[in-house]
């Protein structure tokens, strides 16, 4: 590290690695931070569902629980002595006007703006939040109670979401107008998890309980491009890649996600395997990842470090999360500290910090301090 | 809130990050182009050796640089992306004395989403100019058909399947572009080809591939027709395939560093020279065998070391053996390859080499010599091109005598006995009388000339030849032989007239009384009044150097210079009739106290300096005498005397005044340059035995004489070390400065050896230290050597003389412990100051540091003692003297430690929350800490408790390469995208969150990265000076060997200074027709935002280089905004608002440049 530093201050090697460098090293060291600490409220007992912090400012932090309330986090704000406490600044619960009635199962944050959020869970609606009113402006009805849903990153005019539902359907709205562009029904079984390429901005990969992961193209017709085949079996050309019978895992599939700017996709299915993908030949790059276990029956929150090289992937497995190199499959830290099943992480790129959230209702910051430090907090 | 500040580039970029040769001027030149960051140079290579001809700025970071010719034409075009993905073909227009640059297409190729490339941004052309091909994201490949006329570039991407690529080449020889590149996946590095379809855009085929080639290989030569194939450079090994068969050879020689860049040297193919990270020079031939069917097989690659240049960053071919080594960690060097080695076995001979103050690690500001200017010294470059390089503003005086004699008003030096050209005695003028000095030897003792009138003030006197000496005062011209020791001629004027203005050269003179002009000739040791003009008001000055051929001594004038009383205009006249050629009206009131013709770069410009220290200058044609591009500057506040003299075969122009300024040419332009002086009011050349090639100045009370320094703005030294210098620092007590460099050592046989004589085995005295004291230091953690062979970097501590720079004494530290911090103080009651180094001990299994040192040394009676050590746990980035205490930075902790009377450092307290605590400044009672990856933060100190306590935080995730405090409020910052932003804490906000919060109120894309800022300022400080119009000066170093400046404006010049750069941005037609304002835009991986509160003082300072017409469409348009007037400058005169006109701008912009 020194000397990578010292090659930078001479211009022999450039910046970015050495952003890389230190990057890679915090996360392989990154524990639950002595400093910043979200401190739930008395009543604070459900399940976090999931969560996101913004993508403008990495200011605030979104939660959406299991007793169908959705909170927000300041975690950018002031600190005193070393000592933060992130400040809970909006809460709607399940009685308030406009709340979910269940679970909570999905956050979202515009992905241009923070001045919008959108939130989705089991009570079949899909609410659409301005931050600065902190009012509900928008509901949509579903059939099937709401798994996940992902707002497409491309930085368009139309936002378009995808929203995976119990009952195998997949519905494409644009967010600006409310209208279904598309409904995605190959899956025969709930679709748990969905992700729009960060690539090309016409591309969703979603996963399900069928066992299978699709990658769709919106624009084309309703059959989507590829159903990923952990055997890595050739598809026969011209065949409807949906109706063969290749699944990606030998249980369902909650979680999927784009990494490496969309050249690759990673997988996580209840069979307590995670599988890295080729999205452009649709390949199983049998990368092997340790020391996963997989039991949950709803979406599981992975995120990735992003603009790093190499990359990494915050994979929640049980009580702990598991930090693999994703190229290697390399298990670089295993983060202890949660007492129950995590059920979602959320790196954040600007503070260098990871959020997850936990059955049991506790958020927890992880961050590396330095092993000096560590004694602080008491 | 505004920031308000303003940039500028003192120095520029000097590290070369690319250079290529070619026929860009016209398919007749042979030209070196070099891109030295965002700037281009285009040199014309002559006979002589390189002459520059143009320097073209690019708004953007030149990333990479390709010369190519399309298929039938006479000259090559230049390709050019930068590094925010703006490509642009750049064509020369014209001839190489006379070219615009014309961008002949343009275009930005980013995509709005990708995953950037770990290795670079990758830009190839294919040998027949057919497309051109970038890698700028991970798997894809873009492509830009060359096949149309097309002034927007457009890029079309195909995806690759290949993901980690090292290198790409366009292959020679085939029928469709064909591209050859390495990558690597799980199994190991491999190469393949691609055939392109430029009609479907994709790849077609892939023509032949090789698996598994060596592990390291990172580098593609493709050979040209009709060897075709490729070179691959490895680490170990060399291959060479051309798709069908493949040959490798291991040579040693190439082993002990990475091959970082090659340039062929002929067209066939057969030879290239290769460029090492060790600074090796290497040939490779590629030995051919002909076949019976004509076609060429490469028999064998081979490699010869041919010896050593500076570290490399490109190389590039020139002709004649001749070829440029392009260096961004050294100076840049014009090399000879000889056929035969010299005695070390060396076939490379230096020509000449080119300063290059990059990389700038560290910097300090010291004032040596007290004089009110300070001087720069940087710790520049990396492994063995280290030095440290003196940096003084303006062009220095080495005094070597000086006599006190107080109220000259004129000094001249002549030859009275001694052989032509050498000086021999200074005559002197004052009031009511002249003085005549004699110099034997050293020695200077005054004397008499016969015939010579003393009891008169002397208007001129020079020699005529060697054995006559012209006398002009107010009351004759007298012409005196110094063999008869007579006078042997004079003229007087009418009874009534005295003289008052004169001007002479070898053979003539003219003369004014009052209005009366005289022309007087020298004809055969006669004076001869050949004409005389009576004008219509008196003249002031006069001047008629000859101008046809300066280089003459004794030629005739044909033109005479004029300047007028009363109706203050400036006039040539033709000789010998006194025929008016030229009239010039200067306007104001001031009337012109100096006049002088003279030749620069083969350019006539007449110089007319008035009394209120402001100068004109004309353009003036040598057939004609017809003026032309008018300009004016300021250059002092008091009269300017203008005098020619001669310096290293140039001639320059001394302009004495309050602000004594040289005059000279640089690329057809004019220069102004400060001399290190005071005051100057008169000077002359002087060219005596013991004091060749000097100048004689006078001051008010005494005459200097001394020489000049090479003319140049910013001058230089260099201190090589021959190891790189990473921290330095100034011990005024001990009169020394303390560096910390790094060399490396090779193990040998288990005994470090330095590879090279280095400053630090070649000091005076030396020293070392152990680890054993440290408790943390135990088995487990203590590094262990690594095998034989292996390079390890070993840190010292040199004490350098301030004066002479020798290194006085070398400590050495152990291997693995990295010398991080330096700072020389005085803590506590201890009178002593002491050198305080930082270390840290690195483990190579660890990323991060554990354990580190604080080692206190003491240096006195040249002794170097070690009085303290205190071990603390983590890496010693950064330490800062505070109010008598020692504050540091220990990987994320800031520490205050107090000097105890038992000569110890006791933890006083510390301040966490930080990831790595890089950089401390400190100012009273408060600590700014530069965090690695999280901006800013400032801290306050207690007194009373003892603590920090956190005031104010920069929330943003800026990863900081330097700090500096700019006031009490605001704060600066580099950050590692080359951006540059300003934090103010907000002390009368309402909340504690708000004042928690440092609002970031300025921006701004550099360029470069920062690695160092100062205070301080490169330029004089002159007492009562109140015109300049900025306040703060913070001077940063840049890793490209850029030195610019930061410093505040006010906010109404800061808007006349904002529209003023808007004006400009449109005015100026960039090369590459890249936007202004997208250039400047701060942009990081996460935003980006146009630039705020920030000035950009580089594209301020073209305004000067206008021409009149633009300078005057800008003036215009103020004056359509006439509440951007007030800038400063009394605007209203009685009530009325004044027009701006081009002068005041010119004027004000003159100011600005200044304050560097």
């Amino acid at each position: 590290m020194l000397k990578l530093l010292d090659n930078v201050k001479s211009g022999i090697k450039k910046p970015s690695a050495f952003v890389n460098a230190a990057i890679a090293t915090h996360i392989a060291n990154l524990d639950v931070s002595s400093y910043k600490r979200i401190i739930p409220d008395d009543t604070f007992t459900v399940s976090i569902q999931n969560l996101q912090g913004d993508n403008c400012e990495g200011k605030f932090l979104l939660s959406g629980c299991a007793d169908g309330s959705v909170l927000l986090h300041s975690i950018g704000g002031s600190c005193n002595f070393g000592k933060f406490k992130c400040k809970r600044l909006w809460k709607c619960g399940k009685h308030d006007k406009n709340g979910h009635r269940y679970s909570v199962e999905c956050v979202r944050w515009f992905p241009t703006d923070n001045g919008i959020f959108v939130t989705a869970g089991f009570d079949k609606k899909l609410k659409i939040w301005d931050t600065s009113h902190l009012q509900c402006v928008e509901t949509l009805s579903f059939d099937g109670k709401i798994y996940n849903f992902d707002l497409s990153p491309a930085r368009t005019k139309n936002c378009t979401v995808a929203v995976c539902s119990s009952r195998g359907i997949v519905s494409v709205f644009e967010l600006q107008s409310g209208t279904n562009v598309h409904t995605l029904k190959q899956h025969v079984g709930d679709v748990l998890s969905c992700n729009w390429s960060p690539f090309e901005e016409h591309i969703l990969a979603t996963g399900s309980s069928d066992n299978k992961v699709l990658l769709w193209d919106i624009r084309s017709s309703k059959n989507c491009l590829m159903s990923f085949n952990r055997c890595n079996t050739i598809q026969t050309v011209g065949e409807n890649p949906c109706m063969n019978n290749f699944t990606a895992h030998t249980g369902s599939v909650n979680a999927v996600k784009f990494v490496r700017g969309g050249l690759k996709l990673i997988s996580c299915g209840t069979d307590n395997i995670i599988r890295l993908w080729d999205t452009l030949s649709g390949k199983n790059e049998l990368v092997h990842y340790e020391g996963f276990f997989n039991s949950s029956k709803k979406s599981i929150g992975i995120d990735i470090s992003g603009e790093t090289y190499p990359e990494f992937v915050f994979i929640p497995s049980n009580n702990i999360i598991n930090v693999y190199e994703i190229n290697s499959g390399k298990l670089v830290n295993v983060l202890k500290g949660h007492f129950d099943n995590v059920n979602c992480t959320y790196y954040s790129h600007f503070q260098h910090e990871l959020y997850s959230g936990c059955t049991d209702g506790l958020t927890l910051i992880w961050c590396d301090d330095g092993d000096i430090s560590r004694c602080m907090w008491t | 809130m505004a920031a308000n500040c303003y940039v500028v580039t003192a120095h520029k970029a000097t590290g070369v990050t690319s250079c290529v040769t070619g026929n860009f001027t016209s398919g007749k030149d042979l030209n070196l182009i070099l891109a030295k960051n965002n700037r281009l140079e285009v040199h014309l290579v002559t006979p002589e050796g390189l002459r520059a001809i143009k320097e073209i700025g690019i708004n953007g970071k030149i990333s990479v640089m390709k010369l190519f010719r399309p298929p039938n034409a006479k000259k090559d075009l230049l390709f050019l992306i930068t590094m925010r993905y703006n490509a642009m073909i750049l064509q020369c227009h014209g001839d190489s004395d006379n070219f615009d640059i014309i961008t002949k297409a343009h275009g930005n190729v980013a995509d709005r989403i990708g995953k950037v490339c770990e290795n670079g941004i990758i830009a190839i052309v294919d040998p027949l100019a057919r497309v051109i091909g970038l890698r700028l994201y991970e798997g894809l490949f873009k492509i830009i058909p060359l096949d149309k006329e097309n002034n927007e570039l457009k890029a079309c991407s195909i995806r690759m399947e290949e993901i980690e690529v090292f290198d790409i080449e366009f292959l020679h020889g085939c029928a469709n572009p064909t591209i050859i590149l390495i990558h690597q996946d799980v199994n190991g590095r491999h190469i393949k080809t691609h055939e392109i379809s430029l009609k479907d855009k994709e790849f077609t085929k892939n023509p032949w591939k090789q698996d598994n080639i060596e592990n390291e290989a990172s580098m593609i030569i493709p050979v040209p027709e009709p060897i075709c194939g490729a070179v691959i450079i490895g680490q170990e090994s060399i291959l060479y395939h051309n798709g069908s068969t493949y040959v490798a050879v291991a040579p040693p020689v190439i082993k002990d560093s990475n091959v970082c860049c090659y340039a062929r040297i002929d067209t066939k193919g057969t030879s290239y020279l290769l460029g090492d990270m060790s600074g090796h020079l290497l040939m490779l031939l590629l030995i051919t065998e002909e076949n019976a069917d004509g076609t060429i097989t490469v028999k064998k690659p081979k490699v010869e070391l041919l010896g050593e240049v500076n570290i490399p960053e490109s190389i590039t071919y020139l002709d004649n053996s001749v070829l440029f080594i392009g260096s961004r960690l050294g100076d840049s060097q014009l090399v000879k390859l000889n056929k035969v080695a010299d005695e070390s076995g060396s076939y490379v001979s230096i020509m000449e080499t080119f300063t290059n103050l990059g990389p700038i690690i560290d910097m300090i500001v010291v004032d040596l010599e007290r004089q009110g200017q300070g001087q720069l010294i940087t710790c520049s470059g990396a492994y063995k091109e280290g030095s440290l390089r003196i940096i003084r503003n303006g062009i220095g005086i080495q005094e070597h005598a000086s006599i006190d004699l107080p109220g000259i008003k004129g000094i001249w030096a002549l030859n009275l006995a001694s052989t032509e050209g050498i000086n021999d005695t200074i005559v002197l003028s004052f009031v009511g009388h002249t003085r005549i000095l004699t110099l034997h030897g050293e020695e200077v003792e005054e004397t008499d000339i016969s015939g010579f009138l003393s009891d008169k003030q002397t208007f001129y006197c020079g020699n005529v030849n060697s054995e006559l000496i012209l006398q002009v005062t107010s009351f004759s011209a007298r012409l005196i032989s110094t063999r008869k020791k007579q006078l042997l001629s004079e003229w007087k004027p009418r009874a009534d007239r005295t003289i008052s203005v004169v001007a002479c050269n070898g053979s003539q003179i003219i003369c004014a009384a009052g209005s009366e002009l005289y022309y007087l000739e020298l004809i055969m040791d006669e004076i001869v009044l050949k004409k005389s003009l009576t004008l219509e008001h008196d003249v002031s000055c006069l001047d008629m150097s000859p101008i046809s051929n300066v280089d003459s001594k004794y030629e005739k004038s044909e033109f005479v210079a004029v300047g007028l009383w009363t109706d203050i205009s400036a006039r040539i006249l033709k000789l010998p009739a006194l025929e008016e050629l030229c009239r010039e009206q200067l306007g104001g009131e001031i009337i012109a106290r100096s006049i002088l013709m003279t030749v620069f770069d083969g350019i006539t410009y007449l110089l007319c300096a008035l009394g209120d220290g402001s100068m004109f200058y004309f353009n003036m044609d040598k057939n004609s005498g017809m003026l032309s591009d008018r300009k004016k500057v300021t250059l002092g506040t008091q009269p300017i005397v203008l005098s020619t003299f001669r310096s290293l075969a140039t001639t320059n122009v001394f302009a004495c005044s309050d602000r004594p300024t040289v005059i000279y040419s640089s690329n057809h332009k004019l220069v102004f340059s400060n001399v290190n002086l005071k005051q100057v009011n008169h000077m002359c050349s002087l060219n005596a035995e013991a004091y060749p090639d000097s100048l004689a100045l006078a001051t008010d009370n005494t005459i200097t004489i001394g020489t000049i320094d090479e003319i140049q703005k910013l001058h230089i030294r260099t201190i090589p070390l021959g190891e790189a210098p990473r921290r330095i620092a100034y011990q005024e007590a001990s009169q020394t400065f303390g560096v910390i460099t790094m060399r490396v050592d090779t193990l040998d046989n288990g005994v470090l050896c330095p590879s090279r004589p280095s400053a630090s085995t070649q000091a005076q005295s030396s020293s070392q230290s152990t680890l054993s004291s440290l408790t943390l230091v135990n088995k487990n953690n203590c590094p262990v050597l690594p095998d034989m062979g292996t390079e390890i970097e070993i840190h010292n501590l040199l004490i350098i003389d301030q004066n002479t720079f020798e290194v006085l004494h070398a400590h050495q530290l152990p291997p693995n412990e990295y010398a991080l911090s330096i700072e020389s103080c005085k803590l506590g009651d201890d009178p002593n100051y002491y050198y305080v180094v930082g270390t840290a001990l690195v483990n190579p299994e660890e990323s991060e540091p554990k354990i580190g040192r604080i080692i206190m040394f003491l240096y006195e009676e040249g002794k170097l003692t070690q009085v303290t050590e205190k071990e603390v746990k983590g890496g010693c980035y950064c330490l800062v003297e505070f109010n008598g205490k020692l504050l540091a930075s220990i990987n994320s902790t800031v520490r205050l430690f107090e000097w105890t009377a038992e000569k110890e450092l006791r933890i006083e307290c510390s301040h966490f929350n930080n990831i790595l605590a890089l950089c401390l400044k400190t100012k009273g009672d408060f600590v700014l800490i530069g965090d690695l990856m999280r901006s800013m933060t400032l801290l306050q100190y207690k007194t009373m408790e003892g603590n920090f306590e956190e005031i104010s935080r920069d929330y943003n995730p800026n990863w900081m390469t330097a700090i500096e405090i700019m006031d009490d409020d605001t704060f600066l910052g580099s950050e590692n995208h080359f951006n540059l932003f300003v934090c103010q804490k907000d002390s009368a906000a309402t909340t504690d969150e708000e004042r928690q919060q440092m609002a970031e109120i300025g921006h701004f894309h550099l360029g470069d990265l920062v690695n160092v800022f100062r205070h301080g300022s490169l330029v004089m400080q002159h007492s009562g000076d109140t015109t300049t119009p900025t306040h703060g000066c913070i001077l940063f170093g840049t890793v490209n060997g850029a030195i610019g400046l930061v410093t505040q404006v006010s906010p109404p010049l800061f808007d006349f200074l904002h529209l003023l750069q808007e004006k400009l941005s449109e005015v100026i037609k960039a090369v590459g027709k890249v936007d202004h304002k997208f250039w400047r835009s701060f942009n990081t991986e996460l935003k980006c935002e146009p630039s705020e509160s920030f000035i950009d003082g580089d594209l301020i300072e073209s305004f000067l280089d206008l021409s009149q017409k633009d300078m005057e469409l800008i003036a215009q348009s103020f004056r359509e905004n006439p509440q951007l007037l007030p800038f400063g400058k009394d605007n209203t005169n009685g009530g009325i608002k004044e027009e701006i006109t081009v002068n005041d701008i010119i004027k004000f912009v003159e100011d600005l440049t200044r304050i560097h």
